[in-house]
């Protein structure tokens, strides 16, 4: 048969239409010669004839091309061919807007897939983000107002002996601190901080503040350059006789003290002594941890706001953090060189060990140091467990757009036909996709703001998201490499597509590659979501295992009161007059049940451990000589002093024997009451009553008899093994501090403020009252935990419902490429139950072959974080049970919502697609 | 000059008549036309196409590329609602035209 095309095309060449818009009138124009050609024949013409005929009509037009230009060119809405650049170069600009418009139009054309493409990188990005925050400020960005940050290090000592085992400490004593400062010629300076806690002001009026005790040359060190005023000067640190000084953060300086210069040389009131204000530090500074002290004081004020007297000269406590800047040309290596042998001696001189000592000096970033924090460690998984995330998404979107080629691939046939490029082609698919990222990127950064608020507060300086634009660059760096991953392959498959086969419509051959690439990165999101889930499940369990050890002690009803009398001044006896007073005050407050002192409260983290020794005990019975071992590890235990009805308070059951009485006082024989733990330990299999303890220091021991043994608890913190411990009766060992335990009756957060009011009522005199719940003491303990969990969980969520809507649409775009095979299938007899088997089936072989990668997956990566988990195992059944469970049951239905739709077909409907 | 445009305004009034009720394609208004009017009238490639596209752009009909089982691909025309408006605007000034042209014979020739 005659080409009409080629006929009408000659006549419309004056017309120099738009080349798609040419190609269309082409079409039309021909088939209604190609019509009037079978009428013509119909009629009885002779194919010579009514070629003629025909060829006649067109030639009769001459006027064809000329009124075409009088009405073209026009604007069809309903064109399936647009956005064709200009041929020629030097459009580029041009091309690239025209690809942005034309994108634009597509994508709007196509809502569903939009959508769903747009959304899975919004939550690809939006978690990639948030995490890049907290490891942004964890990892990469160095804390504020610091001079030259990489000259800045921090020293840690590990020492590994039979005797002594020091991970990567970076604290020491005041007396070694002095030495190394002094010697140390590596090192342009070395500076010393110590956390305070600190009370403003007197009375009703008292107020806590976070300080900082820091060594002279802690601000030279870290170059820092005072907002206002100065910062200490040598004489200011010269010892105890110093002048009183402090410096005030800008923070506090703004919202405490007013903010106006007239601050500088005014008086504060720290721990009831006189403090004269001489500097404001500058506005973001925070030194190099974590929190963010209000005020900062010389360490020669240590004894002034509550530290012993002796604290500078003790030599065997590590309470000093440090930190050092580098001499100019100085390496790491040089410098730990210098200071091994430094600390070798020190350890000699000051604990007679004869260890060499492992020095390494970490970069100003802790987490980046030989001892990061399990935060730091958990942001370090977190930050893969987003990739994940990110990477279900692209593959996500891939897969879509594989889908999406697919279905375009006529149009793109078509425009192949008429000539466009392949790499024109090719940047216009990009062009679409990189559209779609900058939306994905705009929805996911107002998630992740979202997401950051959602995150527990996890004790970050600042993790306010964005006041630092490394955020944004990050979303948007990481979205165009999502252009180049998930846009490229689809744009490339697609433009593969073969000239004569895509132009025929129903062509079903030649898409197995693209459907196994889509099966491909299928697997790979179920495997990714396994491995996340996996991971969630156990954070999750952990969490629950730490939420529901039993402390020992009735924590939901506790609240915890401490009061640095000594500091402001109180005598000991004034000190011991205001807490016999104080008790009976609080008892009587509405709502308290009953209260007690003790030395050190349970998982405050101010415990003392002592030695003791037990005569005839089940720790001395390595007879002859003296084990080194057992004598520095095996016969320390934690020790407490209590006050008056100290057990029922707390709730902690006296097992047998009996409480400390009002008999036990000073003068009369010394008792002791210890826990389960001490007497299985002691005295396996027999009774602790009655039994000897001798505590003390070796010169004057005393033996404290055994009168009761209490019921185990948690003492450190909640992870701990049983500990050993054992009670004394405050009565008798009257301890230098004191925290009040209350004991209410409901919320103990309720009675604060009565509490505290009748404290002030009784001494207007005091410093501040630190009133606490036990639950609020605990909480720093859960919130590496909380974050973990709650992360991983949203992650894990996330990633399900991400492979989820993958998994539907790969199985809803086969059951509609499958519409002719399953009509087929149903014509022949096969029942709706059959067909759903048939496409249920192809969705669980996916999820299966994902299920079988990720959980080998997870069974290696749970080993890793196994130290990060608490009563669960890293390989854990339940967990990697309950995971495949779920997911094959989500993958089940995702696979049947399409199957029951292919159920529908209509077999002659099908079978008339063709 | 004014039967040019007396011609072309017929010809859209017809096009519009005939996609009142139904999408047609090109090929199928041409026969429709030549048959009802028994070949008195006729429209060429080039005098048709042109029509619709003007019609098309003036947005009184929208064309579609539609397939039905067994056929090639053929551009629907249909009817749409400004294209209804013209199709009233246009019956009702021919029956006026007719009438004037009736009334003015009848005086004639009566």
């Amino acid at each position: 048969m005659r080409d009409w095309r080629r006929d009408t095309r000659a006549h419309l060449a004056a017309a120099r239409l738009e080349p798609v818009r040419e190609e269309e009138i082409v079409e039309e124009l021909a088939q209604h010669l190609a019509d009037r050609y079978e009428t013509l024949r119909a009629r009885g013409l002779s194919d010579e004839d009514a070629t003629r005929a025909v060829l006649a009509e067109l030639h009769d037009a001459d006027g064809l091309a000329h009124a075409l230009m009088s009405v073209e060119p026009v604007a069809h809405r309903a064109t399936v061919v647009e956005g064709e650049g200009t041929r020629g170069a030097g459009h580029v600009l041009g091309d690239l807007w025209r690809d942005v418009r034309y994108s634009v139009r597509t994508l709007r054309r196509s809502p569903g897939f939009t959508a769903t493409a747009v959304l899975c990188l919004a939550l690809g990005i939006g978690a990639t983000s948030t995490v890049f925050g907290i490891v942004d400020a964890l990892f990469f960005r160095p804390p504020p107002d610091i001079g030259n940050p990489g000259e800045i290090v921090r020293p840690y000592v590990s020492v590994k002996s039979a005797h002594v085992l020091m991970t990567g400490s970076s604290h020491t004593s005041y007396p070694a601190y002095v030495d190394w400062r002094d010697q140390l010629r590596s090192m342009r300076g070395l500076a010393a901080y110590a956390d305070v806690s600190l009370s403003v002001g007197l009375g009703a009026e008292a107020r806590h503040a976070d300080g900082l005790l820091v060594s002279g040359n802690y601000f030279p060190v870290l170059q820092v350059r005072p907002a206002l005023g100065r910062f200490f000067t040598p004489e200011e640190n010269a010892g105890r006789g110093s002048p009183p000084v402090a410096v005030v953060s800008y923070a506090y300086w703004r919202g405490q003290l007013g903010g106006s210069a007239t601050v500088i040389g005014s008086r504060l009131t720290l721990d009831g002594h006189p403090f004269t204000i001489v500097g404001v530090a500058p506005r973001r500074f925070h030194g190099i941890e974590a929190g963010a002290p209000a005020i900062w004081i010389p360490v020669s004020q240590a004894a002034r706001v509550g530290f012993p007297a002796d604290k500078l000269q003790q030599r065997q406590t590590f309470w000093l953090g440090l930190v050092g800047r580098l001499a100019p040309g100085v390496t790491r290596r040089q410098a730990e060189a210098e200071l091994a042998p430094l600390v070798t001696r020190t350890m000699h001189a000051d604990w007679g060990a004869d260890v060499s000592p492992h020095v390494q000096l970490g970069p100003i970033l802790a987490a980046r140091g030989p001892s990061p924090s399990t935060q730091a460690t958990i942001a370090r998984w977190l930050a893969l467990a987003a990739a994940f995330v990110l990477a279900i998404a692209c593959a996500n979107t891939a897969n879509l757009l594989l889908a999406r080629a697919v279905v375009r691939r006529k149009e793109i046939g078509l425009r192949l036909s008429l000539g466009a490029s392949r790499s024109r082609l090719v940047r216009q698919l990009l062009t679409e996709c990189a559209v779609l990222a900058l939306s994905g990127t705009v929805l996911g950064l107002v998630l992740a703001f979202w997401g950051t608020g959602l995150v527990p507060a996890v004790g970050l300086p600042s993790l306010s998201f964005f006041a630092h634009g490394r955020v944004l660059v990050f979303a948007i760096v990481t979205a165009l490499a999502c252009v180049a991953a998930f846009g490229l392959v689809p744009a490339l498959v697609a433009t593969r597509a073969e000239l004569a086969s895509t132009l025929k419509e129903g062509a079903r051959e030649g898409a197995d590659h693209r459907s196994r690439l889509r099966s491909g990165l299928m697997i790979v999101q179920v495997a990714l979501a396994t491995v996340l889930l996996v991971g969630a499940g156990l954070f999750v369990h952990s969490l629950r295992n730490v939420q529901t050890v039993q402390p020992g002690f009735d924590v939901d009803h506790l609240l915890l009161s401490t009061i640095d009398l000594r500091s402001a001044g109180f005598s000991d006896t004034a000190a011991a007059a205001f807490y016999d007073q104080a008790l009976e005050r609080v008892t009587r407050v509405p709502g308290v049940r009953g209260a007690t002192f003790v030395s050190s409260p349970p998982l405050s983290g101010s415990l003392s451990i002592v030695s003791y020794s037990v005569p005839g005990g089940a720790s001395n019975e390595s007879n002859g000589a003296l084990d080194l071992t057992k004598a520095m590890e095996g016969t320390r235990a934690i020790s407490v002093s209590v006050g008056p009805r100290y057990f029922a308070t707390v709730g902690t059951p006296i097992l047998s024997g009996r409480d400390f009485s009002g008999q036990d006082r000073p003068g009369s024989a010394p008792v002791v009451i210890v826990n389960q733990a001490f007497a299985q330990q002691e005295w396996p299999g027999a009774s602790a009553l009655g039994r000897c303890i001798d505590i003390g220091w070796k010169t004057d021991l005393t033996c404290y008899r055994v009168v009761g043994v209490a019921a185990n608890a948690k003492y450190v913190n909640l992870e701990e093994q049983q500990r050993s411990a054992f009670f004394l009766d405050l009565a008798q060992n009257p301890a230098a501090s004191r925290s009040l335990l209350i004991r209410t009756a409901g919320d103990p957060a309720d009675v604060t403020a009565s509490v505290r009011r009748a404290l002030t009522d009784l001494e207007p005199n005091l410093p501040y009252i630190h009133l606490e719940t036990l639950t609020d003491v605990l909480r720093p303990e859960l919130q590496p935990r909380r974050l973990g969990a709650s992360m991983f969980g949203a992650f894990g969520l996330l990633a399900l419902v991400l492979a989820a809507v993958g998994l539907y649409g790969v199985i809803a775009y086969s059951v509609e490429r499958r519409t002719h095979e399953l009509g087929v299938r149903m014509a022949l007899g096969a029942r709706p139950r059959d067909v759903l088997r048939l496409v249920v089936r192809q969705g669980m072989l996916l999820t299966l072959a994902g299920l079988v990668i990720g959980i080998a997956g997870a069974l290696g990566a749970a080993r890793l974080v196994a130290h990060l988990l608490f009563g669960v195992g890293a390989v854990d059944p339940l967990t990697f049970a309950g995971v495949a469970i779920l997911f094959a049951a989500v993958a089940a239905l995702a696979s049947v919502i399409p199957a029951y739709r292919a159920t529908r077909v209509d077999p002659t409907i099908a079978l008339r697609t063709e | 000059m004014l039967t040019t445009e007396l011609k072309k305004g017929s010809a859209e009034f017809l096009i519009l008549s005939l996609l009142e009720h139904e999408p047609r394609h090109g090929y199928d208004l041409c026969q429709l036309i030549e048959s009802r009017s028994a070949g008195v009238l006729h429209f060429h490639v080039a005098s048709l196409y042109p029509m619709l596209y003007r019609m098309e752009r003036r947005g009184w009909i929208a064309g579609r590329w539609v397939e039905k089982a067994g056929q090639r691909r053929r551009r629907y025309y249909r009817i749409t609602r400004d294209g209804r408006k013209a199709l009233e605007a246009q019956r009702h000034s021919w029956k006026e035209f007719v009438r004037a042209i009736g009334q003015i014979a009848g005086v004639e020739y009566a």
